[in-house]
């Protein structure tokens, strides 16, 4: 035991000595405040600095895109604005972690955290004053007194916050990007894009048509729907029953056809949900708004499962449902024409192309559990994690302006296609469409090619999606997929209002929480769904067990960040 | 290993009176000095862990802490409770007895498994007589190791496939009902053990090759002339050699008895088997990488303990180990 | 070896058709995943790839051979293999010697020292603020140097020499042989099959590290083979852009070819490699003459 201690003892005390000396500090940039150019010049409107200077921008960097200096739209920024930009990336399989690390070693920091930026660390780090304020009239940071940046650098962005990015919704822009405190310390990142809103349900129209004319009848005896004119669960279900016991694909075998699958369960999951009025399993506010709930918790999930339990056991779900867990896997039945319902970003990823135009996007649906207006699973518009500039850098009022050319044309055309007539050219006069044109030379896909001029590719990261300048691109998949996505728009429901902001340890409360409680959850949801518990008799084992997991407790924090909300608003 | 170890005591013994002289040539210098080269061999290593071990660990103090990257290591405020707030929330954990029991589960299944069959697999490939047929067995065996975790489970899911895979065709072979193991809560373990046992057979194997090497072929000789058979040389000659390697190994493996691997449990988890295939690991990766909000001081209190629970395990296996074989991790 | 008995030739068929029959299940799921990756991205998607190839093609190979970031990757995994295998086998059996020295003082303390790095690990954060400390981020040291030392190997390695004969050393010291002179020159030579092993670890390892790529390195110019097999693969999953913007093409079908063909091209060069290595197992204390 004597010699345990003296060993330990050693250790520590030899690697306290050494923890000292790994310690390094680096020396900074010289800053000049005279540099700055607040509106560009006569010519260059877009200039934002006299000579050249230096900004650090950190910025997460997916398996796709190549290294962000050799992208087209840094090299273009590089070049309107007499910025040189020194990256560094963090890979998005490890971001969380080097984004700590990066905040972890003060002397170092960026000067611009780009994309990707986490409400919970803004909460957290905020009342250490460790993030720029961009509508404050007294910012100063780095000895530099920037006053109001928005107001007086940011013209573009102030415009759009100010209509709301014209877009229709309840939801306002500047609500979601200020904290409780009533200061910004992001730019918000927006994407209007319907095909990117919400996840889609393909019907297989086909087969309906086929089973129509085998003379098929729903059972009250009326004809069979089309696929958009499904309006209940009950229906859909009474289709997946013709599609389960005739030959639906008329491929002389009556057994082979899947009705309904998914790729993981949550999609379908979320599908089946909303037609019982909500549209996630998790904290979601309640359709008259007057609080939150915990949908596990709800009749409405009891509701879901039972439906859930009576696809199951009459093998209208796939048996496979629980286990796919990619979209190939889910393909080799697509291919070979078996699938009459799934949930996919497009259908030809799972059905290749031959056969996907006999599926369309249909629902969402209600029930004779739920009867007001349709609900679907949105995203949301806004996110207020576009950039945050960490306080201290000198160069608040460079990366201002930086930041305001990215919600500008040229800085929404840079994010997504590129530059005008060199990666992409308007097809008319009135520029209602354009086209992208990838070089002839190129021999990789056109995601790929893309991949070489923004960062939006695999990431998803950009600021600034705009749906006034994506929608006009010419291309047939594209355009067709906004079309199909377009009729769920009016049924969007974000689970909980973006406006609604913790405070910094309950973010860190709520993530324990549920990583115990969602494992549970699932856990529950399948033997439910398979049968392996009944619902008359396990039902309030469930319940009581959620509460041990400390379900009420989060309920509260969210109850009460939601209250303040409305207060706020009213 | 009796006879070596008399050999051994009989070298050793006529070798004592020579060694009298010199301890007494150099009685006035400290053993540590009169070595002085073996901490010179010692200090490199030493160094290296120094650096590369024992200094991140004091960030371990994060455990009892609130860990705010901003605020840093040092500077983040402590933890409620006296510190140990994080060390309260995972024991009371309402799943807490679950994930420990599962991991333990898999943990001892492992351990039991995988030292004892490449151990038997070893011995037994030593008795192959035949050099094509030993390196063929070789090469195969070892192969699998290579095999990236994420495609032995995509292949996994494929076998057990209800309607394609091959596990089902054997059990409605034998006439039973087609079941998927991936969503059976009972066959988590088995799955999980299997599969390993699969990929790692030869691998870990390889180690008891390089020390069969070692078997004194005298002893062989003399063990035939007796009129000894296989079993009994393998048994009293062969495995005597390799016997402290599995000791260590084994002792080496309860010492990480909680530390089960998170990346293959996490991809071969469905929601049929969560309830037998969460661990203490993947209940950490859910709280660390997956999260959105990272948590890296709960995390870092599982780990430290982790950790203790795998001390205080090392320690007590070592006791053991040394009482009973005189082998002994230090 | 010595055999004279009738039964042990009985006994060598039963060990041999036991270990043929172990050895063809082993080599099942290896025929399979040989099997998918000269198949077409069809046929793979369908599952209805098993112990054959499904029209035959190498189409797949071609694809991930000619990519050029391919041999970079090859070429800079070989230098971290080679480098990291030289320094990681002498920091192990540098250290491994003196521990295995009955007669060494304080020899508790250094087992305990190093013993106790195995059961408790540094955090990623505290890791990575070191190797940046140590100004390695983004060189090729960051892919050597952390975790290059195995305290597992090392005691696997002082357990070796402890059963190696005391005698010879002794008998060498007698002749005023000092002890670096007996670690290199008396030691290690008797030591080949563990080296042997050690070396094969070691390789196997850096082979195969990904991790610390991640990490440490985010010059496309350093990435190891493993870091770049991932990208290719992920290029080729349409599933990752889901609720992003998506790609068209089918590329999202070749993905799973793709796993199975990079499986096959990184692992090739390591199965080759076990021969070579298989010798030194076979070579005993015999050799050189030096067992007395």
């Amino acid at each position: 035991m004597k010699r345990w201690k003296r060993a330990c003892a050693v250790a520590l005390g030899a690697a306290t000595m050494l923890s000292a000396l790994t310690l390094t500090a680096c020396g900074g940039r010289k800053y000049d405040p005279d540099n700055f150019l607040p509106e560009g010049t006569q010519e260059n409107p877009y200039q934002i600095v006299k000579e050249r200077a230096t900004i650090k921008i950190f910025v997460p960097r997916g398996t796709m895109n190549p290294h962000y200096s050799d992208m087209k739209m840094f090299k273009v920024l590089s070049e309107v604005t007499n910025l040189n930009f020194e990256f560094t990336e963090a890979d998005t399989a490890a971001y969380s972690t080097l984004r700590s690390a990066a905040w972890g070693d003060r002397d170092n920091l960026p000067d611009l955290f780009l994309f990707s930026n986490p409400i919970s660390e803004q909460v957290a780090y905020s009342q250490y004053g460790a993030l720029v304020r961009f509508n404050d009239g007294n910012m100063t940071s780095g000895g530099v007194q920037a006053g109001n940046l928005i107001e007086n650098y940011m013209p573009h962005y102030k415009a759009l916050l100010e209509n709301n990015f014209n877009i229709q919704t309840a939801t306002s822009a500047k609500e979601v990007a200020t904290l409780p405190d009533g200061y910004m310390y992001c730019t918000l990142s927006v994407n209007d894009v319907p095909r990117d809103l919400t996840f889609k349900m393909f019907l297989n129209q086909k087969w309906i048509e086929n089973l129509r004319e085998d003379g098929r009848t729903m059972p009250d005896g009326k004809a069979i729907p089309d696929a958009v004119d499904i309006q209940t669960v009950e229906e859909f279900i009474d289709v997946l029953r013709l599609f389960k016991t005739y030959d639906a694909n008329h491929n002389g075998n009556p057994n082979d056809e899947i009705p309904v699958t998914a790729k993981e369960l949550s999609y379908l999951r979320n599908f089946i949900l909303a037609a019982c009025g909500y549209v996630t399993p998790e904290i979601e506010v309640t359709n008259d708004g007057s609080d939150v709930v915990f949908v596990p918790q709800t009749e409405a999930y009891k509701k879901y499962l039972e439906i859930m339990n009576v696809l199951y056991s009459e093998g209208l779900l796939h048996g496979e449902t629980f286990s796919i867990k990619t979209d190939q896997q889910l393909a080799r039945y697509g291919l070979e024409g078996r699938l009459g319902c799934y949930c996919a970003a497009a259908p030809y990823i799972i059905v290749g192309d031959d056969l996907a135009d006999d599926y369309v996007a249909f629902g969402p649906l209600t029930s004779e559990y739920y009867t007001g207006t349709p609900l679907q699973w949105g995203f949301s518009y806004f996110q207020p994690d576009g950039a945050v500039i960490p306080s201290g850098t000198p160069y608040v009022r460079e990366v201002a302006r930086l930041l305001d050319i990215m919600y500008s044309d040229l800085g929404v055309q840079l994010i997504s296609y590129g530059l005008e007539n060199e990666d992409w050219t308007w097809d008319n006069e009135e520029k209602t469409s354009w086209t992208f044109s990838v070089p002839e030379t190129w021999t990789g896909t056109q995601e790929e090619y893309r991949a070489t001029i923004t960062p939006n590719v695999g990431t998803a990261s950009g600021l600034y999606w705009s749906y006034d300048f994506v929608g006009k691109m010419n291309d047939k998949t594209i355009s067709s997929l906004n079309k199909m996505s377009e009729r769920y728009l009016p049924y969007l429901k974000v689970p909980i209002p973006q406006e609604i902001k913790l405070a910094g340890s309950e973010y860190d409360t709520v993530t324990t929480i549920r990583a115990g409680m969602d494992v549970y959850v699932s856990s529950m949801e399948y033997d439910f769904v398979t049968g392996a518990k009944k619902l008359d008799t396990d039902w309030d084992t469930f319940q009581s067990r959620l509460k041990q997991y400390r379900a009420d407790e989060m309920i509260e924090l969210y109850s009460r960040a939601y209250k303040q909300y409305l207060a706020s608003k009213s | 290993m009796v006879q070596q170890e008399n050999i051994c005591a009989e070298t050793l013994q006529t070798a004592e009176e020579p060694r009298r002289k010199i301890s007494a040539r150099k009685r006035k210098t400290p053993a540590f000095l009169r070595n002085w080269s073996l901490y010179l061999l010692l200090l490199p290593t030493t160094v290296y862990l120094l650096i590369f071990c024992y200094v991140p660990i004091l960030g371990s103090v994060v455990a009892f802490k609130d860990y705010n990257a901003f605020l840093g290591i040092w500077n983040s405020p402590w933890a409620a409770s006296g510190g140990f707030q994080h060390f309260i929330n995972f024991v009371t954990m309402p799943n807490f007895w679950n994930i420990l029991g599962n991991t333990l589960v898999l943990s001892i299944a492992s351990i039991i498994f995988n030292t004892i069959l490449p151990v038997i697999f070893a011995l037994f490939v030593n008795e192959l007589r035949w050099d094509w047929s030993k390196k063929t067995v070789q090469v195969i065996s070892y192969a699998p190791y290579f095999i990236s975790t994420v495609v032995v489970v995509g292949m996994l899911f494929s076998f057990s496939s209800i309607e394609t895979g091959v596990i089902n065709k054997i059990i409605t072979l034998f006439g039973g009902d087609p079941v998927n193991v991936m969503e059976s809560k009972g066959a988590f373990a088995a799955v999980y053990v299997i599969s390993g046992l699969w990929q790692g057979l030869g691998w870990w194997s390889i180690v008891y090759f390089g020390a069969l090497s070692n078997v004194d072929k005298e002893l062989h000789e003399a063990a035939v002339l007796d009129g000894a058979g296989r079993f009994r040389r393998i048994w009293h000659i062969n495995l005597p050699t390799i016997l402290p390697m599995v000791i260590i190994m084994f002792i080496m493996s309860i010492g990480n008895m909680l530390n089960v691997g998170f990346e293959k449990v996490y991809l071969m988890q469905t929601s049929g088997n969560l309830e037998t295939s969460e661990i203490i690991s993947t209940y950490v990766y859910r709280v660390s990488m997956l999260a959105n909000v990272p948590q890296y001081s709960y995390a870092t209190a599982i780990g430290l303990f982790n950790s203790f629970i795998n001390i205080i395990l090392l320690v007590i296996a070592n006791v053991i180990s040394k009482r009973v074989s005189e082998t002994s991790l230090w | 070896m010595v055999e004279n008995k009738g039964s042990d030739k009985a006994f060598n068929y039963v060990v041999l058709v036991i270990m043929l029959l172990i050895t063809f299940c082993i080599c099942l799921p290896l025929l399979y995943v040989l099997a998918n990756s000269f198949s077409s991205a069809n046929m793979v998607n369908k599952g209805a790839v098993f112990l054959f190839p499904r029209e035959f093609t190498f189409e797949h190979y071609k694809k991930v051979l000619t990519d050029a970031s391919i041999l970079r990757g090859f070429g800079n995994t070989l230098l971290y293999v080679v480098l990291g295998t030289l320094i990681q086998l002498f920091l192990q059996f540098s250290a491994a010697y003196p521990l295995s020295r009955k007669d060494l003082k304080g020899r508790t303390f250094f087992s305990v020292y190093f013993s106790l790095t195995m059961f408790v690990s540094a955090g990623m954060i505290p890791t990575y603020l070191v190797v940046k400390g140590l100004g390695m981020l983004n060189t090729i040291w960051a892919m050597i140097v952390p975790g290059c030392v195995s305290v597992f190997n090392i005691v696997v390695i002082r357990t070796f020499m402890q059963s190696l004969p005391w005698d010879m050393q002794e008998a060498a010291m007698l002749d005023g042989c000092g002890n670096i002179k007996m670690f290199f020159v008396i030691v290690l030579p008797l030591c080949r099959a563990i080296i042997a092993v050690m070396v094969l670890y070691s390789i196997v390892g850096y082979w195969n590290a990904y991790f610390n790529s991640l990490l440490y390195v985010t010059n496309d110019k350093l990435f190891p083979l493993q870091r770049v097999i991932q990208r290719i693969l992920v290029a080729n999953d349409a599933s990752s852009s889901i609720g992003g913007n998506l790609g068209v093409g089918e590329q999202g079908l070749t993905s799973e070819v793709l796993k199975y063909v990079t499986i096959v091209v990184s692992s090739l060069p390591l199965i080759v490699i076990y021969p070579f290595f298989n010798k030194y197992f076979e070579t005993g204390l015999m050799i050189g003459g030096l067992k007395g």
